[in-house]
């Protein structure tokens, strides 16, 4: 009996580390795509290193569609080693939540500047994303 | 009369003045190989060895390579350095393991090798005996590493590509032969050798135990979305160009090394890099 319930709870922590890993596996993916969407598919145009065109409008979209789960990405386990998150983040559900809603508040003024095609108005919006996106790094990202 | 004295003049000045040179260049050498990052404790006496490095086999202590005569190699020959550069072998003739970088240096250039030894042979000399590797049965024994090489090591030297210009050619010898790119992000097989069908693809299982990114230009899982300024703004400062920062032993490559590259050298990497077979291979990291 204490053999099979010892079993139980190992088997409980392995399927509950699988699932932390894979939280882990998919915050970090999915921040590479936001990053990869911000910084080079809008930020290149911004930087006058790419002409504006529907993959430019496509990247943003991508980036609010993106953003708008960032609120599920930071699930009890998903700190795992080799994350670039500091643990701390896991015991500020409130603060995860804020700081999502503050970036999500923000998405649809900068998909309308990015289908603007406007570079000024677009390098503006690159700026202040960074800054909303940098908002909760700053605090919960590890050093670097 | 007069022109032996000129002669000897000649030969005092540009012995020494050529002597320093090659010190110089050595020490970008060694940069661009990241030589110190391997063979220095972190906070320790810089190339005096010892840094442990864990892989799927055991653990391996990188040596003293400071010019100390007892525990340096401070009485090694020009022709020892080459051997042990270029064909993986000690002064005593024993194999190398390949935790040591030879399968790349063996396309380095003798001159290159030369000027590295210059450079090392140029530091003070410090006493740090080497610490003994600590490695499972069987491949604790050093002569099951002929086997190895005669299935998997491919002696140099490099040679130029005439399809390519020069600056393709300069990428390449910077990334497969000094700065041992490969080493680190090419999956290896169940004998430690790297899987000659997917260079520079990344692995789950790099230094450490840590992921290494896909480097080939395919553009879900490599770096096929990255243009050749990314690269090299990558190789000077550590960063990506989504914004975060390199990791780990790369970090270190950065630090030690890569940043103190040309910029003429590091848009010959991306280069060398944007034009290899994009590989779908998808690991972290």
């Amino acid at each position: 009996m204490t053999a099979a319930c010892g079993l139980a709870v190992l088997l409980a922590a392995a399927a509950h580390a699988e699932d932390g890993k894979a939280a882990f596996e998919h915050r970090r993916d999915t921040m590479k795509a936001m990053g990869r969407a911000l910084y080079i598919g809008v930020g290149r145009v911004a930087k006058g290193r790419a002409e504006f065109g529907p993959d430019t409008v496509t990247s943003a979209e991508t980036l609010a569609k993106l953003a708008a789960t960032i609120g599920t990405l930071f699930a009890p386990g998903s700190d795992a080693p080799e994350s670039n998150m500091k643990p701390a983040i896991l015991a500020a559900p409130d603060k995860v939540a804020q700081l999502a809603a503050s970036v999500n508040a923000a998405m649809p003024g900068f998909v309308t500047k990015v289908q603007s095609g406007d570079r000024t108005r677009i390098a503006a919006a690159v700026a202040a994303m960074s800054n909303a996106c940098n908002a909760c790094h700053n605090d919960y990202r590890k050093e670097q | 009369m007069s022109v032996w004295r000129a002669l000897i003049v000649w030969f005092a000045c540009i012995g020494p003045a050529a002597a320093q040179d090659a010190v110089q260049r050595g020490e970008y050498l060694v940069h661009a190989g990241g030589c110190v990052s391997c063979h220095t404790v972190p906070g320790g006496t810089p190339f005096a060895g010892g840094r442990a490095l864990a892989t799927p086999f055991g653990t391996f202590y990188s040596p003293n390579i400071t010019p100390d005569a007892e525990t340096g190699i401070g009485r090694w020959t020009d022709a020892q350095f080459l051997h042990a550069l270029r064909q993986g072998r000690r002064p005593d003739g024993a194999n190398y393991f390949p935790v040591f970088p030879y399968p790349s240096f063996t396309n380095i250039s003798d001159t290159d090798a030369l000027a590295i030894k210059a450079y090392l042979f140029s530091l003070p000399p410090t006493h740090q005996p080497n610490r003994a590797h600590v490695v499972a049965f069987p491949f604790s024994w050093r002569f099951l590493q002929t086997g190895w090489r005669l299935l998997f090591f491919r002696p140099g030297p490099f040679y130029a590509d005439p399809a390519h210009d020069a600056v393709y050619n300069r990428g390449a010898y910077l990334v497969t032969a000094l700065a041992h790119c490969r080493e680190c992000h090419t999956p290896r097989n169940m004998f430690g050798a790297t899987k000659p069908s997917m260079p520079l693809a990344g692995t789950p299982d790099g230094p450490n135990g840590q992921a290494v990114p896909n480097i080939t230009p395919d553009r879900a899982t490599g770096i096929g979305e990255w243009d050749a300024d990314d690269i090299v703004t990558l190789l000077k400062t550590g960063r990506t160009p989504e914004q975060s920062a390199v990791k780990g032993a790369m970090r270190e490559a950065v630090q030690d090394g890569l940043k103190f590259l040309t910029s003429a050298d590091l848009q010959a990497i991306a280069t060398y890099l944007l034009a290899q077979q994009p590989i779908a291979h998808k690991v972290g990291g």
